[in-house]
């Protein structure tokens, strides 16, 4: 019984952050926020709900796949993380909420280009669906 | 409490899936193609445990790793433009001599 309710909650838990992450990613403007929310699914989300399965199976095979299955999501997903935010980065994707609070004077260098930063704001999911296939095939030739 | 986690994940999987149209970016979609993949995997361990058949945890990890491999090689794809790339060995050229 108390086995149950634990494990009851860390899978309610688990499936309430996946939510949350759910929403960050539509919402969220920018591809280097978005990773946060995707960070979010990645780590407490699927932390939380492995957590609440293993509660319930206790030390057997089947909590070994799952402490196994766990380690690698929560390793190999920031990895990936990091690998996108690299290779945005290489291929000049400015971030729209660059802040640079080190200094007033370096202020002029750490706006954002402005150029860049209309395209990637976060469109309107009506209207764009079938204006951003066609947009995708120049993007990528661009890259 | 299972049901709720598999609705949760199935609710997730479409918001990534939108973004995954949406998209203005390869790099938005590329995040939301791993993202979908790591829900699958949360997915498959929910839906086993919901059915009662927990030995799709196999299916579970085989998934994880594939989806990490093929996230990984797109990504270094579209940095280099090329997959034989040595990024190691082309930074530090001038290192080695």
């Amino acid at each position: 019984m108390l086995v149950d309710l634990i494990s009851g909650l860390f899978i309610g838990a688990g499936g309430l952050f996946v939510l949350i992450g759910a929403l960050g990613i539509i919402r969220l403007p920018d591809v280097f926020s978005r990773m946060q929310s995707v960070s979010l699914i990645e780590t407490v989300g699927a932390g939380l709900l492995c957590m609440g399965f293993i509660v319930k199976v206790g030390f057997s095979l089947v909590g070994l796949k799952l402490i196994l299955l766990l380690t690698i999501i929560f390793f190999l997903g920031p990895v990936v993380t990091h690998a996108v935010a690299q290779a945005a980065l290489a291929a000049g994707v400015k971030p729209l909420l660059v802040h640079d609070r080190r200094s007033a004077a370096t202020k002029a260098d750490a706006q954002p280009v402005s150029a860049s930063v209309d395209k990637i704001k976060t469109p309107n999911v009506k209207a764009s669906v079938k204006k951003a296939l066609p947009k995708s095939g120049s993007k990528k030739a661009d890259i | 409490m299972y049901l709720f986690a598999t609705i949760a994940i199935l609710i997730a999987m479409c918001c990534a899936v939108a973004r995954a149209v949406v998209g203005p970016n390869i790099f938005d979609r590329m995040l939301a193609a791993n993202t979908i993949g790591s829900l699958a995997v949360l997915l498959l361990v929910c839906f086993g445990f919901l059915m009662g058949r927990p030995e799709w945890l196999d299916i579970a990890l085989t998934y994880g790793l594939l989806n990490t491999a093929a996230t990984l090689t797109v990504l270094k794809y579209y940095r280099h433009g090329d997959l034989s790339v040595d990024a190691d060995h082309e930074k530090g050229a001038d290192d080695a001599g």
